[in-house]
């Protein structure tokens, strides 16, 4: 079981889109996929193309949350967050102060098999949310915005980390027309050369315009510049996969 | 007085017919008649039916009214644009196979019958194990007992000796040609380069046998003009002889040099001038050279790139100014591109030097890849790489052979250079190489004695002690020369300059060569003498047809079985060793079309070196309008006339007067029959074709995002490109008419590797898949991104001849003489096409002179002065 945890340090930059997209691709690929939504926000099943969940990992005792979960047509395991009542939202965020474990003891009690992989969607850092998911984690990949402010997040997470072995950093949203973004990535690759992805995800209308139809970028745009970037990205998680196992 | 209605009436109908709308005038009637018949202007609008259109767009018939095309296409040369589009008709099933049947049966009863039962007859055995066995045997000998290789050297060698000079009467030379025939296809099967080794001593024992047996019994001719023509044919054929001799020995083994990687601190790589000379290119030509000298992988500091102008352009020095590279003039021009270059050396300071012709684009990997060697091997001097043309030469855009058949320039890149690298003879080029400062200031500069500075200079840095390199890894590419006058005329300056060379500084005398330096050097110089020999071959049968003189002093059944495994064994051992990049009887055609323009100059040279000056080669020229190269073509045409009336005559020796020696005239008629293939393709070289595009389109496919005015970015690769647009080929799924229509705005990113490139695009074209994209105007960062993201990357000729078929004699010569006939249904198109011109304007004059009162005999003298 490899587990990646999908997070960032801005918000807005992708990390639910590129959950889906990335166990989406997976799943055509023909691998086990677990999928599961760490953010109170619950939007995860609205871009998986299931609507209106209320019950979810934050609403199930014990190991029963595996109950909860849904079957995407590209062959995705996917456990919602839920849409828990205050109360409970609250309670599970004292817990997870007391035991940031808590993502990962349930994982482990899990039956998955070694080669599947399983994608956290997390709410952005500073939250405890995104603490559990990274305590879980294999690998956290690091969205961001071509920008100073993304940029800035990648800098001081690579000095903060120890070991640079379970970090990676992926630009999405970048628009080659941009002089900025171009120079973000440019710096982006020449910095982290290792840590960061050399491919971005690009900026893509057709994305949004998928999530409209309710349908995956695969199916709604074959062709698409942010389709053929996931694919490459969920290329590149296997093989880490590969590299860790051995 | 009224006409007879009958008469009237049928007068009536002619100017019906004719289109003539007042039958009482005159004019109109001759008009129609002489000048304008009505049919012509009205059958282009006459659709062709539908099977027409068909069976011509299956053929590549592109004007259907034109018969010669249909016979052209039918029989001899199916086009190969055609050949491409063909999947597209939807043609009947057979049809195209049925019309063509009666030919193509006859070559496969041929084939179906005779080469099966020849195969059969050469052993079948797993032939990439024998030949490693072989390879095995020859190691073991060498390495173990080198004795015993010494002896066997000599036996083998007492033994060719014997083998090429013992006579023998006409059945015992057959029997012996048909066993070497017989041992080189079976050699042939094997693969590795001693069975290519053992090719070419077949091949060499078959000449050798030929030239001795010429030499020792058909030179007894009768005194008088037999003898000194016959002694003339032979010489010409020694001198083939040799050239095949040598040309064994200069490709004997290809070095294949690989790069050599540099260290990987910064520290120690040299600091490198790049020089781009320029005399009266455009600014246009120069302007990618620049920005893709700038993009080459060295750091910063260490690069300095400089513009020698020659022709001192303002326009120049500002545009170096702007870019930011140097920019450097010289009073006078003396000494052409030698003095140039020269004359920079004394203004920079780097420890190499790296030269490029203005129109030869380098990639970034070039001082990367090139450099190595000078490190590794502080002894080179001078590294070459090869020259590669990303648009098509005079040959390849008027035969359509563009990526199928090697350009002329192809075997001494592919094959010559790296031979020559093997004997430490690789020789300067003039552009796309790297010379180390030090020995070339040793050897005072580039060679200024010559028209060919860059081959002398190499000469002279070998006289020294230095070595030269070749790296034969496509690091830079070029404009083609545009038209075949330009074209000639650069070859025209080799062969003087080499002619110069062998006077002023003859590679065989002098100190400070090897023995195989020498012989390297004599043969390509030796190479640029062609030019009598082959006006000797192409003439040479005519002496019999004409006069009926006697220059080959034996019975033709001899010639045959002693010339046709001279030529048939050369040719197959040519086309194992140099195939890839010269199919065979090419060398003839390009011989050929040099030969008459070439005999003069290097004969001068060799007679007084100093005559003469430097010319350059126009680039990025244009040829606007199709048309036929009369000038060129005009030596060739009369050739052709004479061997056509010396077919004529030879149909009368064969029938009449000399029906006593039939097989004497046969033979005579079959050499001048090649000849006249040979001739004709030659001159369908002379017919240009038209071009189109200004800036030339690369076919490449590299990723590429297309974005769209709405936001939306697609996943696309590149189909072409050019510096002024780019072609697109969109996936099958996706119709281009829906996605954007001319005049849409969008960005088209590629990536240069490390970064990635936008830039601003106009839709010209949208077609099923395609999308033809025009840039808007690029500020000079974008154009130097765009020079480095298309004609500068690294994988950028990479695979270049991939896809071209392999060379097989038999589809050579097929190929050639389909070409010759090409060649005379052209001369025929012009001759019948400028006969109609010529009676339109004769009968228009008839006309103007009925309607104005000009005096008959003024007409008249203007009538015959037009014809
Ligand atoms: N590559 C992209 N191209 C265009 N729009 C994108 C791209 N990636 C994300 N978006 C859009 O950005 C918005 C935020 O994405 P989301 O995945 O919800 O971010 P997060 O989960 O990080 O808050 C969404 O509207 C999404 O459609
Ligand atoms: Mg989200």
């Amino acid at each position: 079981m490899f587990i990646v945890a999908l997070c960032s340090t801005c918000g807005g930059v992708g990390r639910t889109t590129v959950t889906a997209g990335l166990s989406s691709a997976l799943g055509r690929k023909g691998r086990r996929v677990l999928a599961i939504d760490l953010d109170p926000q619950n939007m995860l099943g609205l871009h998986l193309g299931i609507n209106l969940l209320s019950d979810g990992l934050a609403t199930s005792s014990g190991d029963t949350w595996m109950e909860t979960s849904w079957r995407t047509s590209d062959g995705v395991d996917f456990v919602p967050f839920g849409n828990p009542s205050a109360d409970v939202a609250w309670q599970l965020e004292v817990e997870l102060k007391r035991d940031p474990g808590w993502l990962s003891q349930r994982l482990s009690r899990l039956d998955f098999p070694d080669e599947g992989i399983v994608l956290i969607d997390s709410a952005r850092l500073p939250s405890r949310w995104g603490e559990a998911a990274r305590h879980a984690a294999d690998l956290t990949l690091f969205l961001g915005h071509p920008d100073p402010g993304s940029l800035g997040g990648f800098d001081a997470l690579s000095r903060g980390s120890k070991s640079q072995d379970n970090i990676a950093f992926l630009l999405n949203d970048v628009d080659p027309t941009r002089t900025l973004h171009r120079d973000a990535l440019l710096l982006a690759r020449n910095r982290w050369p290792d840590t960061c992805l050399q491919y971005p995800i690009h900026r893509d209308e057709a994305v949004a315009e998928a999530l409209a139809h309710g349908q995956s970028i695969f199916d709604y745009a074959t062709r698409a510049q942010a389709a053929h970037d996931l694919q490459g990205v969920a290329t590149w998680l296997l093989n880490r996969h590969s590299m860790t196992a051995r | 007085m009224t006409l007879p209605t009958a008469i009237r009436s049928a007068l009536l109908f002619f100017a019906a017919q004719l289109a003539v709308t007042i039958p009482n005038s005159p004019r109109q009637w001759l008009w129609r008649l002489f000048i304008k018949p009505v049919c012509l202007p009205s059958r282009p609008l006459n659709p062709p039916s539908r099977l027409i259109a068909r069976l011509s767009r299956k053929l590549g018939v592109i004007d259907y009214r034109d018969t010669s095309e249909w016979v052209l296409r039918l029989l001899f040369l199916p086009s190969h644009r055609a050949a491409s589009e063909a999947n597209e008709t939807e043609l009947a099933p057979g049809f195209f196979e049925r019309l063509t049947q009666p030919l193509t049966s006859f070559v496969t009863v041929i084939w179906e019958h005779i080469g099966p039962a020849a195969s059969r007859l050469i052993p079948h055995t797993d032939y990439p194990a024998f030949s490693a066995r072989l390879n095995r045997w020859a190691e073991v000998v060498a390495i173990k007992h080198p004795f015993v290789q010494w002896v066997l050297l000599i036996l083998a060698t007492l033994l060719f000796t014997v083998a090429s000079t013992t006579p023998m009467n006409w059945a015992e030379q057959l029997v012996f040609s048909l066993f070497i025939w017989w041992l080189a296809l079976f050699i042939r099967r094997l693969p590795g380069n001693l069975p290519t080794l053992m090719l070419m001593i077949v091949s060499l024992l078959a000449s050798c046998r030929y030239i001795w047996w010429r030499a020792t019994t058909t030179l007894d001719l009768e005194p008088g003009p037999s003898l000194f023509l016959g002694f003339l044919l032979f010489a010409a054929e020694c001198y083939t002889w040799l050239v095949l001799l040598l040309g064994y020995l200069q490709t004997l083994r290809p070095l294949n040099r690989k790069p050599v990687a540099l260290p990987t601190g910064f520290s120690d790589w040299p600091t490198v001038d790049v020089f781009i000379p320029t005399y009266n290119e455009p600014l246009k030509v120069i302007r990618a050279t620049v920005f893709a000298a700038q993009g080459m992988d060295w750091p910063q500091e260490k690069l300095r790139i400089f513009i020698l102008d020659d022709g001192r352009r303002e326009q120049f020095r500002e545009f170096a100014e702007t870019v930011g590279v140097g920019y450097i003039i010289r009073p006078d021009n003396f000494h052409a591109k030698a003095g140039n270059l020269n004359h920079a050396l004394t203004k920079t300071t780097g420890e190499f030097v790296a030269i490029f012709d203005c129109d030869h684009i380098p990639t970034r990997s070039f001082l990367q890849v090139g450099m190595g060697w000078f490190l590794k091997d502080p002894n080179c001097a001078m590294l070459q790489t090869p020259h590669h043309f990303f648009s098509p030469d005079p040959f390849e855009r008027n035969l359509d052979t563009f990526k199928r058949v090697p350009n002329e320039g192809e075997l001494f890149y592919g094959l010559i250079q790296d031979g020559n690298d093997l004997w430490n003879a690789t020789f300067f080029c003039g552009s796309c190489a790297i010379i180390r400062r030090g020995p070339l200031e040793e050897i005072g500069g580039i060679a200024i004695e010559t028209v060919t500075e860059d081959a002398h200079t190499a000469l002279k840095l070998n006289r020294r002690g230095y070595s030269t390199a070749y790296l034969n890894i496509t690091q830079a590419a070029g404009l083609a020369t545009e038209s075949l006058s330009a074209h000639i005329g650069q070859r025209i300056r080799w062969a003087r300059g080499m002619a110069q060379i062998f006077r002023l500084d003859n590679p065989f005398l002098g100190k400070g060569l090897s023995f195989f330096q020498r012989l390297c050097y004599s043969n390509s110089m030796l190479h640029f003498f062609s030019g009598i020999p082959r006006l000797i071959f192409l003439t040479a049968p005519l002496c019999y047809l004409w006069f009926g003189m006697h220059i080959i002093n034996t019975e033709a059944i001899y010639i045959l079985i002693y010339a046709l495994p001279h030529i048939v064994l050369s040719s197959i051992a040519n086309s194992r060793n140099q195939g890839a990049h010269r199919h065979s009887f090419w060398g003839e055609v390009y011989e050929s079309v040099l030969a008459w323009y070439i005999t003069l100059p290097t004969t001068v040279a060799l007679l007084n070196p100093h005559f003469g000056k430097f010319n350059v080669t126009a680039k990025g020229g244009l040829v606007a309008e199709k048309f036929f190269d009369w000038t060129i073509s005009k030596p060739y045409i009369l050739l052709v006339a004479l061997n056509f009336l010396g077919i004529g005559v030879g149909i009368g020796r064969l029938l009449w007067w000399n029906a006593y020696e039939p097989g004497t005239v046969l033979l005579n008629l079959a050499w001048t029959l090649f000849n006249m293939i040979i001739l004709g393709a030659a001159i369908s070289v002379a017919s240009e074709a038209r071009q189109v595009r200004v800036n030339h389109r690369v076919a490449i496919r590299v990723p590429a995002i297309l974005q769209l005015g709405d936001g939306r970015a697609l996943h696309v690769y590149t189909q072409d490109y050019s510096l002024g647009g780019l072609g697109l080929a969109l996936p099958e799924e996706i119709s281009a008419t829906e996605l954007a229509k001319a005049g849409d705005k969008v960005w088209v990113t590629l990536d240069r590797g490390d970064q990635e490139c936008a830039f601003p695009a106009r839709v010209v074209m949208a077609n099923k898949s395609q999308l033809g994209l025009q840039f808007d105007e690029l500020s000079i960062a974008d154009e130097r991104r765009l020079v480095q993201c298309t004609f500068g990357r690294a994988d950028a000729w990479i695979g270049k001849n991939d896809g071209r078929p392999n060379d097989k004699p038999l589809e050579g010569f097929r190929e050639v003489c389909s070409l010759g006939l090409r060649g005379y249904l052209r001369i025929f198109q012009r001759i019948r096409q400028s006969l109609t011109n010529n009676l339109h304007s004769v009968a228009q004059h008839i006309v103007e002179k009925f309607e104005s009162p000009a005096s008959p005999t003024h007409l008249s003298s203007k009538v015959i002065s037009r014809l």
